[in-house]
């Protein structure tokens, strides 16, 4: 028997001892697919977890950065009353936290593979 | 029939059904190749297959063209040494000895025939590993050099002394 005769009689064997895996190939290949959507989950609900708690700890805890955003959303307030001729006065937080959510909502949405 | 590298090209977009028909077609190779590897124990080879496949599906935006099915054998061959660097897979090829393994038995159910595992398992590590990733897995030299780190030359001195021994243990043996 040639060398290359022997080699493809050793793939041969190895092809149809790998057969018996084809059986549940199935169950394999669901079992993956279930740890990938689980991963995907647990991913984006991480993100959207850190991505709120850090809004919120700097709506809390950075008065100067809270100062610097309250002069941008105050720009846009002032924008937004000039247009609307309204006088709504919706507190600062609520901006920050509206921010905040929007932020983690594309965060998980952009967010397709691990 | 969708090729393996236009499914790859739509799973590195996100799409986790076209990697899931990577996963069916190449499942049964991977899952043969670990099984060697870890000395015939098909839970742990089971465990390596899957966190070889997450790891691609993972790392699948970096695949760049050759066969899909090389690509993720070397990553399951380098999960195989990273669980094995750790020592875990020690103690498990260990006790994997004391389990009947598929190749032995079928040649327990048959009463004749050939023991591929032992056979394998009776060569060198290196040879085995050459055999094994260029044979069973079906990668060629060149592939096999880069997933083990070898100069192409040692590989395929490996692949063809692993040969030569193994022909000499099945010879007694109708391996056809």
């Amino acid at each position: 028997m040639t060398d290359s005769d022997f080699q493809t009689e050793l793939a041969a064997l190895f092809e149809r001892e790998d057969k018996v895996f084809r059986a549940d190939g199935d169950a394999f290949t669901a079992e993956i697919e279930r740890k990938l959507h689980q991963r995907l989950w647990m991913r984006r609900a991480v993100l959207a977890g850190a991505v709120l708690c850090g809004g919120l700890f700097a709506s809390l805890t950075a008065p100067d950065m809270l100062g610097q955003f309250e002069q941008f959303i105050a720009s846009g307030e002032a924008l937004i009353k000039e247009v609307k001729n309204s006088d709504t006065d919706i507190p600062i937080r609520t901006y920050v936290l509206l921010f905040a959510a929007l932020l983690s909502t594309a965060a998980v949405f952009s967010t397709e593979r691990i | 029939m969708e090729t393996d590298l236009d499914l790859a090209a739509r799973a590195s977009k996100g799409d986790r059904r076209a990697f899931g028909e990577l996963v069916r077609r190449h499942q049964s190779t991977v899952r043969g190749m670990t099984r060697r590897l870890s000395g015939g124990h098909q839970a742990n080879a089971d465990d390596l297959s899957q966190k070889a496949f997450l790891k691609a599906w993972a790392q699948i935006g970096s695949f760049s063209g050759g066969t899909f099915r090389s690509w993720v054998c070397t990553i399951a061959y380098r999960e195989f040494l990273q669980v094995r660097r750790k020592g875990k897979a020690q103690k498990r090829i260990i006790d994997a000895a004391k389990v009947l393994s598929f190749g032995q038995y079928q040649a327990a159910i048959n009463g004749t025939g050939y023991d591929l595992d032992r056979a394998l398992a009776g060569l060198p590590g290196e040879q085995r590993v050459a055999i094994i990733l260029c044979v069973s897995a079906g990668m060629s030299h060149g592939e096999a050099a880069i997933a083990t780190g070898w100069p192409l030359g040692t590989v395929k001195s490996h692949v063809a002394r692993g040969k030569t021994a193994l022909q000499a243990r099945l010879s007694d043996y109708d391996v056809a």
